[in-house]
């Protein structure tokens, strides 16, 4: 606990959360939004189409989509990361934290197990199992609770 | 296919199970129609964003009003939109006087959204682009 006491007083702390400038604060929370759109968006996208929207796109064609899954992840998770130090103390001890971190790697995952077991084998077989689609629809509905959850973060804090 | 079922529902449960969230505290929680006056010695001043915090002790006194007196957690805007408004980091350091207008918390506990500060002067420091009904221009 002293550790992330440390980090949310450091000289960092101080200085990214007191600066004047736009280019720090409103600026690692702006990308923090435009990495989850992309994230999450390509995840709806992908998701979706598993639960026969747009049903007419071979599966094969979502492939290049993953690429924009990683770019939009990466985008948040170093921009979460600052966000993260600067109230490291405050967050550790917040459940909304857990139940919005739990809903992303669990919908994380189970996106993988959707590439694995769908997409990378739609050549020899052209549509999604239940398995499939029952992961797709449980990752649509955490991408919605980490959604949620993370905005709540500014709500319910102390 | 009944495992990753099983797993899949039990992560979701532990997800929309959001447990005990005591704390509050959204714009909401104050009232808003009510403007109060504090006068009293920051005792704490963060000058941050998402919202400028600081922490003014209002002692008791002949001309204070007693429902005002306590320490209370006042809670500004961010950074950009207080400077527009005229604040700096500066503006007020720790053992400062300060007087304040602000929207008390609806539950009464100990927490004031920033309304405007008035200088020695008289002059004001809005909080934002919110000004009162009756504003003449200070």
């Amino acid at each position: 606990m002293a550790f992330f006491h440390s980090l949310q007083n450091s000289a960092f702390t101080d200085w990214f959360l007191g600066s004047d400038s736009i280019w720090t604060y409103p600026t690692v929370l702006t990308l923090h939004t435009v990495g989850m759109a992309i994230l999450v968006g390509a995840s709806l996208v992908i998701n979706l189409r598993i639960l026969q929207v747009a049903g007419a796109i071979p599966l094969q064609r979502l492939q290049p989509l993953y690429r924009f899954v990683w770019i939009g992840f990466a985008v948040n998770l170093s921009s979460g990361l600052v966000l993260f130090v600067t109230e490291a103390a405050d967050r550790v001890v917040d459940p909304v934290f857990y139940v919005k971190i739990c809903s992303i790697v669990a919908a994380l995952s189970f996106g993988m197990v959707v590439k694995r077991n769908a997409i990378d084998r739609s050549d020899r077989q052209p549509a999604a199992s239940a398995r499939s689609r029952f992961l797709a629809a449980a990752s649509l509905a955490l991408w919605a609770v980490a959604i949620v959850s993370g905005r709540l973060m500014a709500y319910l804090k102390n | 296919m009944n495992i990753s079922r099983r797993v899949a529902l039990a992560i979701i449960g532990v997800a929309l199970a959001t447990g005990s969230l005591a704390a509050h505290h959204s714009f909401a929680m104050f009232d808003m129609e009510k403007n109060v006056e504090y006068s009293g010695l920051i005792t704490e001043w963060k000058w941050q964003n998402p919202h400028v915090h600081f922490n003014v002790l209002v002692k008791p006194g002949a001309s204070v009003a007693p429902n005002t007196v306590g320490t209370w957690d006042v809670e500004g805007g961010s950074i950009n939109i207080m400077s527009r408004q005229g604040w700096t980091r500066a503006s007020y350091k720790i053992g400062d006087p300060i007087r304040l207008v602000g929207h008390p918390m609806k539950d009464g506990s100990k927490g004031i959204s920033l309304f405007y500060a008035i200088r020695p002067d008289g002059s004001r420091l809005y909080h934002d682009i919110a000004r009162p009904k009756d504003d003449v221009k200070k």
